[in-house]
């Protein structure tokens, strides 16, 4: 999700960005702007790029927009009938100088922060905007926020009218058949990064260790323990409950401002109503496609070693040969189900 | 009981045992008899047999992985011979620019560095073999020699033709430069504790504290420390006009400022023991130096630094064979980035066991195993050897 | 030229009367000077950053996000939030982690320097002649094992038995034909060799190792595996300590006809106290601080001090540096005071023990 200054965007008479474009121009008006009132010049923008600390995530959420159109079904990572990776194409290399143009508006040494460090920065009111995950609101209430508090708005992740041709790999305009969930002219793919949390049990455990384990899991997820837990920044529960997303009251107590409890959880609905929403990679070898090859070949086009053309080439080498490791055929069959492609 | 004690008693009176001795003595004579006759294996026995158990058992078991590809799968997991395939990739495959980096072409100063090392490596060996020569002792060159000039090749291509270089160069840096910097600090903060003057016991206790901090912990503080945003030095770099400047996206200032990091740890163990042995220097050789008029240059070199370098080189030895395994500081400070600018080969393996890729990992970790064995062989044998020789 | 050299006169003097040392022994008040800015200079790198986790272990999450903020009390209010969540809220962990590093550290290093310094005498004093040919043998017949568990799946206790006994049978039969024989110097170079291992390398199979016996997450797994990984550190220090000893004590010990073991324990222990004492606190610091292993082998019972740092690094709340500070001081204290205790020995110790080299 995207976050912003509510005060500060009122203040210059902007609107939350709906596309990369306007957030790079709301990003270059707030940047060097004293958003804190400390004194010191602040960022525009702030997004975790440290390397083996998620950006993949937040890569992946801005590619989200450029190549998933036609649904939740859709996919970003491969073409399910091959498995040949859909990431050597112009719309990965756009998000890609997306993400590198973003830290023009960032802290000078956004290259080595991880997500602590950017909602240490948030919290101290020290940015324009951040793209985080649903903690940033519950954050912005605790103590430590004290600088933003009821000061955050948030939006779904922005989208793009410019998304991918898979036939040529170019990016070509939106229109009602190949954007059919596009608003206004803009398709937007809010990307379910990491997926959420889910409980396991090993089935080999003794039967009394399964009871207790599955009670533990029922508990925390129970209304009365759950509702409670999403309200606290520091939990890294967000809500997920219907209860949780359509009652106030849980958020006034905990110190939200009714308004922004609405915008948040609004924000939050967005997303997860999307038919467009866009699913984490979830088949074998999950960590090696994205933590290693992904990770690692964003992390050079950062630091300016390669260009994204390299970038996006050398990602596709690399994941076909994770795929021919694992065995084409099984991870088809994988890729498939975890897009909910049964036939 | 008593009647196999009371036997042994009459055949063989205790040696030892003084007269009026407890029954149960006797068996402890004949056990501690016993037990000096095996006291040539006893002594050596359990260290050879655990180092058997923990490091030569994992180390072929570690081969085998490098030789296939490991998939874990329901608290089992199932192995498969692939050859020479995780090797391979690493020199030649899709982890070439990670490993040994991104080959462009070779630039002049590349040609000049690389015929350079060839010749001086070519002319070595040739007096190697018009002076002494040994079978056993031309192989062994003969290893070196591979290896030095496959690394003057590599740094040709790629350092000095100004291509992006991969993890094992990093590697190489971390140790050749930090253990020089940390050498050549530590050995002067000695010849200054050494001098006669008060409080040294002060400086001699702060100077060690860092190597009590755990790697982590360092790592983690100095990340603190350089963080341009809220660390510490950031009103010194606003100060200076540097307060744009980020040095952790700055590959070259990333690295050396993991040196730094490696250095305040390790250098107080340099330090130490050159203290040590710079205190064990004769004091009478010196002041009979300096009634005769040598100058501290003249001292230092004819006097302390033959005594001292023996113990330099050990101390020198020790910290390059833990220098190879640079690991904590890059993963906290920078995650190997930017980019892989900082990535060592232990971080490399490290990564990739992560993501559960062992067989990549083991191959990596096996390559530097064969880079550090053949580096500290040939560093003892020829530099070490060759200087105590000679002095 | 002359008026250089006559202004030069003067100079030279002041130059003497600061540099020139007015005794043997002593030294010049510039020299001193220089030698005191240095050392201050250093001991001031050294000692900021420990200070700096400090106070950072004394701030309020916002005093550490807002910039840096020096001085407790005048820029900022010290507060024990963090040291009340380690010690009071959470101290469970924290002690349990403490506890856990405080048995590793000392049955490790005890294991370690014993067998180790029982190893180092050995090599020092007594003549092993071993086969090539039986190592050799052993070799081949555990890689034999090895490829019979990997290639057919046989029971791995099966198979590293029969191997031996197969070893045991053969080396006997064979013992008269193998000529070439090691060294102590080989037996030495190899226990030394262990230390380039990078713990990377062993890892994984030591991991499977324990899993098979049941001992991932135990004290005794760790302890094991850092005895081993420090024995060549000890090996190394001791054997040169050893050799340093003057062998004629030990030798007139035997003539009175006391036992090799009896020597060891009596004579040529409390001798070495000094490179004990240095060797001790050298590898009680490496396993005091180990890292990598215990990530590898410890999950919850067994965890370590190290294993709390880096577990600061929470993903969901970032770094939590005030507690993180706190665990890196608390870490400190025991290893300085241990330091202080042994203090006039490391000098004399690692001297002795290096300077044979």
């Amino acid at each position: 999700m995207l976050y912003y200054r509510r005060d500060i965007l009122d203040e210059m008479g902007l609107n939350p960005p709906r596309n990369w474009d306007e957030y790079m121009t709301v990003a270059g008006a707030m940047h060097g702007k004293d958003l804190n009132g400390d004194g010191e010049p602040d960022y525009g923008s702030c997004i975790f790029k440290k390397r083996n600390n998620q950006s993949y995530f937040a890569i992946m959420s801005m590619a989200a927009g450029f190549v998933q159109t036609q649904g939740t079904g859709h996919g970003i990572f491969f073409d399910p009938e091959t498995m040949k990776p859909k990431v050597n194409n112009e719309a990965w290399q756009a998000a890609f100088e997306v993400y590198k143009a973003t830290g023009e508006f960032g802290p000078p040494d956004e290259l080595n922060h991880d997500i602590g460090d950017t909602r240490g920065l948030v919290q101290t009111g020290r940015c324009g905007m951040v793209i985080d995950w649903g903690d940033i609101g519950p954050l912005s209430i605790d103590p430590a926020g004290a600088a933003i508090k009821n000061k955050m708005g948030a939006v779904i992740m922005p989208g793009s009218s410019r998304v991918l041709d898979e036939a040529s790999g170019k990016l070509v305009d939106c229109n009602a058949e190949r954007c059919p969930h596009a608003i206004d002219g803009i398709n937007y793919s809010p990307f379910a990064a990491f997926g959420g949390w889910s409980g396991a049990i090993n089935k080999n455990a003794d039967a009394d260790v399964k009871q207790a384990a599955y009670d533990f899991l029922s508990y925390m997820n129970q209304a009365a323990q759950s509702n409670f837990d999403v309200t606290q920044g520091w939990t890294g529960y967000n809500p997920y409950r219907n209860s949780q997303l359509d009652n106030l009251g849980p958020w006034v107590d905990a110190g939200f401002s009714e308004e922004f409890a609405e915008n948040y959880l609004g924000a939050i609905k967005d997303s997860l109503n999307s038919p467009n929403m866009a699913s984490d990679i979830r088949i074998p070898g999950a960590p090696q496609y994205t933590g290693v090859v992904l990770d690692r070949e964003l992390a050079r086009f950062l630091a300016g070693d390669i260009s994204a053309a390299e970038a996006t080439a050398n990602i596709e080498a690399g994941w076909e040969e994770i795929t021919e490791d694992f065995g084409r055929d099984s991870q088809r069959t994988m890729y498939r189900l975890s897009l909910g492609i049964t036939n | 009981m008593t009647a196999v004690s009371g036997r042994s008693d009459n055949a063989r009176p205790g040696l030892l045992a003084p007269a009026g001795a407890t029954a149960g003595l006797p068996f402890r004579v004949r056990f501690s008899e016993w037990l000096d006759q095996q006291s040539r294996q006893l002594f050596i026995t359990p260290a050879v047999v655990m180092i058997l158990v923990f490091s030569i058992f994992p180390l072929v078991a570690s081969l085998i992985i490098a030789f296939s590809r490991i998939r874990l799968r329901g608290g089992s997991y199932q192995v498969t011979f692939v050859g020479f395939r995780n090797f391979n990739k690493q020199f030649f495959g899709s982890e070439q620019f990670h490993f040994l980096g991104t080959f462009r072409g070779i630039s002049l100063l590349g040609w000049i560095v690389i015929l350079a090392a060839a010749a001086g490596i070519l002319w070595w060996l040739y007096r190697y073999t018009t002076t002494s020569f040994t079978k056993f002792g031309f192989v062994g060159r003969l290893i070196t020699a591979s290896l030095g000039f496959g690394l003057a090749l590599l740094l040709g291509a790629t350092f000095f033709s100004g291509h992006p270089f991969g993890t094992l160069v990093i590697t190489l840096f971390y140790v050749v430069f930090g253990c020089a910097v940390q050498f050549a600090i530590g050995l002067g903060l000695a010849f200054l504790c050494a001098q006669p003057i008060k409080g040294r016991t002060f400086f001699r206790v702060v100077f060690f504290v860092p190597l009590m901090v755990t790697p982590i912990g360092v790592g983690y503080a100095f990340r603190m420390m350089a963080d341009t945003t809220k660390g510490p030095f950031s009103p010194l770099w606003q100060w200076v006009g540097l307060g744009d400047f980020a040095w952790a996206t700055n590959a070259w200032a990333a690295r050396i400022f993991i040196v730094v990091g490696d250095s305040w740890q390790w250098i107080p163990f340099i330090f130490v023991i050159l203290l040590a042995a710079l205190e064990n220097v004769p004091r009478d050789f010196v002041e009979a130096g300096q009634v005769d008029g040598a100058s501290g240059w003249q001292i230092f070199r004819e006097i302390t630094w033959p005594t001292i370098l023996p113990v330099a080189v050990t101390v020198t030895l020790i910290r390059v064979i833990e220098a190879f395994k640079i690991v904590d500081l890059p993963n906290i400070m920078t995650s190997g980035g930017p980019g892989i600018a900082t990535e060592s080969m232990t971080l490399h393996s490290f990564f990739s066991w992560r993501a559960l890729d062992l067989g990549q990992s083991a191959a990596i970790a096996y390559l530097l195993l064969f880079i550090t064995v053949v580096s500290c062989v040939s560093f003892f044998n020829l530099v070490v050897l060759g200087r105590i020789r000679q002095t | 030229m002359s008026i250089l050299d006559r202004s030069g006169q003067p100079a030279r003097s002041l130059t003497t009367r600061l540099f020139e040392p007015p005794a043997i022994g002593r030294m010049a008040p510039g020299s001193k000077f220089i030698v005191y800015s240095l050392l201050i200079f250093w001991a001031a790198f050294v000692l900021f950053p420990i200070y700096w986790v400090l106070i950072t272990s004394f701030k309020l999450p916002i005093d550490v996000n807002r910039g840096p903020v020096f001085l407790p009390w005048v820029d900022f209010t010290p507060s024990l939030h963090a040291w009340r969540e380690l010690f009071i809220i959470d101290y469970e962990d924290t002690l349990k982690a403490y506890f856990n590093s405080i048995v590793i550290a000392l049955s490790s290093t005890t294991l370690c320097v014993l067998i180790g310094s029982m190893a180092a005498y050995a090599l020092a004093r007594i003549q092993y002649r071993p086969k090539l040919g039986t190592i050799l043998l052993f070799v081949g017949s555990m890689a034999a094992a090895f490829v019979v568990v990997g290639r057919f799946g046989v029971d791995w206790r099966l198979s590293v038995a029969v191997a031996l006994a197969v070893f045991y049978f053969l080396a006997r039969a064979l013992r008269r034909r193998f000529k070439v024989s090691v060294a102590n110097g080989d037996i030495l170079f190899w226990m030394i060799s262990q230390r380039i291992l990078s713990p990377i390398v062993v890892v994984v199979p030591i991991y499977m190792m324990f899993q098979s016996v049941r001992l991932l997450d135990t004290q005794i797994a760790i302890i094991l595996t850092y005895s081993v990984v420090n024995l060549p550190i000890v090996v190394w220090l001791m054997y040169d300590f050893f050799t340093s000893i003057p062998i004629d004590l030990e030798e007139s010990a035997q003539l009175d006809g006391a036992t090799r073991i009896t020597t060891f324990r009596e004579i040529v222990l409390p001798l070495s106290k000094a490179g004990l004492a240095a060797t001790t606190l050298l590898v009680m610091i490496f396993s005091w601080n180990e890292y990598l292993l215990a990530l590898f082998l410890s999950t919850s019972r067994a965890q370590t001090m190290p294993i709390l740092v880096a577990a600061m690094n929470a993903g969901e709340r970032g770094i939590l540096w005030w507690s993180m500070s706190v665990v890196i001081i608390v870490m400190i204290i025991p290893v300085v005071l241990m330091a202080l205790v042994l203090q006039r020995f490391i000098a004399k110790g690692v001297l002795l023990g290096a300077v044979k080299g």
